[in-house]
């Protein structure tokens, strides 16, 4: 299945492509969306079908991940495109989608089958599900912000953007608990304890704090604009780490999340 | 922030240095602890100290509210900016945690510097210990303000406060309480002796007579490998060929490989011959034909996983390249079990990984069996467990869920720009 992916991801780039040009050039807003989203269909096409191939939910390795936010992050650029029109979503969200296409094509660590016995649970969708959506909200917020920071320096910010980014948090934020709650009730089952800081625990946690940080700044201090940018920057580069820097971690050696083959 | 710039640190109202004084002396004072009298015992929170401590706990933190909630003090406890910088340095301290790796057993010798500052078990900390003591009493007090005015509107507020509150309070009081001890039962066999993690042997009101113990595996893999170093190929990025049945097909490095007959339950019956077979130790086995695609060259034969009672079998293909079968990957394993209790019950069950059984108190959990005999061990490892506090833990988690629920809800209600700094 993974060998037929960059036909896939080719399709779905020109419709991203074409939906971005019909929102700058044809200046449509419906026809645009709809081409960008037949692009986000190709690829949730996808995934439906190497489900099917794999017998098992594709959301193990990190690969499979990747694939995910690939999927969301065009998915979720197109509703803020649609909510608050900004065409430049668009373009952010499929690069960041397209990054994680060329990865995946380059380092596909994605090909085995198996599902080791502790994954088989019905908390393995909704907990991973949950915090990829939760992932792709977050990073999209990200980017929002670093906009923000260059725009700033532009001396052209908008205040508009923040607000943007505080809705984009709220829902990325509470993802983000989901997420957490669902893995500790999911521990419980597989492992007798909800929460035994095993080191993804630990960085899960740090996130959680860090976007708690940035929620308390906006509640308290609307106009401190560059802290609640910067808050988010590092926020973000905290789940990062938790993310994909895990495995490099010496801490994390013998983490229960560590899924490199 | 009224006055930043006038008024000097200690002079009321506090704020943001005061904020981080307070928590930078906590973080002080706990590592003066750490290094003069050592990490915390986990001894602090058992029955019936926690329920002491936790009730005295509240009714302190109730009272402080009661009778100082229009002191400057108490005020600044529970404001936002004292909790930002609380949840920062709580944050930095995670941080820490996240980086250096955490010793399971703690033994009370401290062997290098970093054990000495407690770093590989911050949670025993002293300073970690104030700094969440610290968080979870503004946090407190933050709810008891907010709760004089509750409303609907401030549900979401209520929801995940008091929720994260409660998993914080029950999490720590009940630490203490919790118990894990692992069982070793053979087949056949009835057995009620557990051991904890430092391996002191406890006898347990439950028996668990093991019946059977099962395993299913996944199809079992192709490896290529350089014969002379040993390594898989490619090096770096190996690829493998699952063997799903008979008839298999697949290329690797220039070679198609064809499974001609797949035997799951095998054992040699001479040197170059493999058959299924009933018996104890029987491994996977695979006729394979392989054919260079360059060179037309085939070469068949066989190959095998081995297992604890017989050896690996590779098929080489020229001086450097062979092929090698990899141990089958377990799929699922479960134990059937009689349990039998103290008080007179008896009940079969049947212990899989993700299905725990719950009796009288204890969950049993599929932990473990001997790994160098896989679907053969004659032993299976069960974990009790046992969390009486986990009923308030959970409905913390609940409010939490609801109260995350809540915030996706109103994610796009929320009154911008009307706040007042």
């Amino acid at each position: 299945m993974w060998n037929s992916f960059i036909f896939f991801a080719l399709a779905a780039i020109v419709f991203w492509l074409g939906g971005i040009y019909a929102a700058y050039r044809i200046k449509n807003a419906a026809t645009s969306a709809v081409l960008y989203n037949i692009g986000t269909a190709i690829i949730a096409m996808f995934v439906v079908l190497l489900w099917v191939s794999l017998e098992r939910p594709p959301m193990r390795t990190l690969g499979e991940t990747r694939l995910w936010y690939s999927l969301f992050a065009p998915l979720i650029g197109a509703i803020i495109y649609l909510r608050w029109g900004y065409k430049w979503i668009l373009s952010y969200s499929t690069m960041m989608a397209v990054v994680f296409i060329i990865i995946n094509i380059s380092k596909p660590d994605t090909h085995s089958k198996a599902l080791m016995p502790a994954l088989q649970s019905l908390w393995f969708i909704p907990h991973v599900m949950v915090y990829i959506f939760s992932y792709a909200i977050l990073g999209v917020a990200s980017l929002v912000a670093l906009y923000g920071i260059y725009t700033r320096y532009r001396q052209q910010f908008e205040i508009k953007l923040l607000h943007v980014t505080d809705n984009l948090v709220y829902v990325g934020f509470s993802f983000l608990t989901m997420g957490l709650i669902f893995g500790a009730l999911w521990a419980k089952e597989s492992w007798g304890h909800y929460w035994t800081w095993d080191p993804k625990e630990t960085w899960a946690f740090t996130t959680w704090l860090g976007y708690l940080v940035f929620i308390h700044l906006r509640f308290q201090h609307r106009r401190k604009v560059d802290a609640a940018l910067w808050s988010l920057a590092v926020a973000f580069l905290i789940l990062l780490i938790c993310w994909f820097g895990i495995s490099a971690l010496p801490s994390a050696q013998n983490s229960v999340h560590t899924y490199n083959q | 922030m009224n006055n930043h710039s006038k008024r000097k640190i200690w002079q009321t109202p506090w704020s943001y240095p005061e904020s981080v004084a307070f928590c930078l002396g906590l973080f002080v004072i706990g590592m003066m602890l750490q290094l003069t009298v050592g990490p915390l015992s986990s001894r602090i929170f058992t029955f019936p100290n926690n329920i002491t401590i936790g009730v005295a706990y509240l009714v302190v933190l109730a009272i402080t509210y009661a009778f100082a909630r229009k002191s400057e003090f108490v005020r600044w406890l529970s404001s936002t900016s004292t909790a930002i910088t609380a949840i920062l340095c709580l944050g930095v301290v995670v941080f820490l945690m996240g980086i250096t790796p955490q010793r399971e057993i703690v033994d009370g010798h401290a062997h290098s510097v970093i054990s000495s500052l407690g770093l590989d078990i911050i949670t025993r900390t002293w300073y970690f210990g104030l700094l969440y003591f610290f968080l979870l009493s503004i946090l407190g007090l933050t709810i008891f303000r907010k709760a004089g005015s509750l409303s609907l509107k401030n549900i979401g507020f209520v929801l995940n406060h008091l929720g994260l509150w409660i998993v914080l309070f029950a999490g720590v009081l009940g630490s203490g309480d919790l118990a894990r001890m692992t069982m070793t039962v053979y087949e056949g066999k009835i057995e009620w002796r557990v051991r904890d993690a430092n391996n002191h042997v406890f006898e347990m009101p439950i028996a668990v007579q093991l019946n059977d113990f099962r395993m299913e595996e996944y199809p079992p893999k192709l490896f290529f490998i350089n014969t002379k170093s040993g390594s898989t190929l490619p090096i770096g990025k190996p690829q493998s060929l699952a063997i799903e049945s008979n008839q298999s097909k697949g290329m690797v490095l220039g070679w198609e490989i064809v499974t001609k007959r797949l035997i799951a339950d095998a054992a040699p019956v001479n040197a170059s011959k493999f058959e299924h077979v009933l018996m104890q130790g029987t491994c996977p086995a695979a006729f394979i034909m392989a054919r260079n695609l360059a060179t037309n060259e085939v070469i068949s034969g066989w190959v095998s996983s081995g297992s604890f009672v017989f050896p690996h079998k590779a098929l080489y293909l020229n001086d450097t390249l062979g092929v090698v079968m990899e141990l089958p990957e377990p799929k699922r394993f479960e134990s059937e079990v009689i349990i039998y209790t103290k008080d007179g019950k008896q009940a079969s069950a049947i212990i899989e990984v993700n299905k725990p059984v719950t009796i009288n108190g204890w969950k049993l959990y599929q932990l473990g069996y001997n790994e160098a005999e896989g679907k053969w061990s004659s032993y299976s490892t069960i974990e009790f467990v046992r969390d009486p506090w986990l009923p308030i833990v959970y409905v913390g988690l609940i409010l939490l869920l609801l109260g995350s629920i809540y915030m996706f809800w109103m994610a796009n209600m929320q009154n911008r720009g009307n706040h007042v700094e």
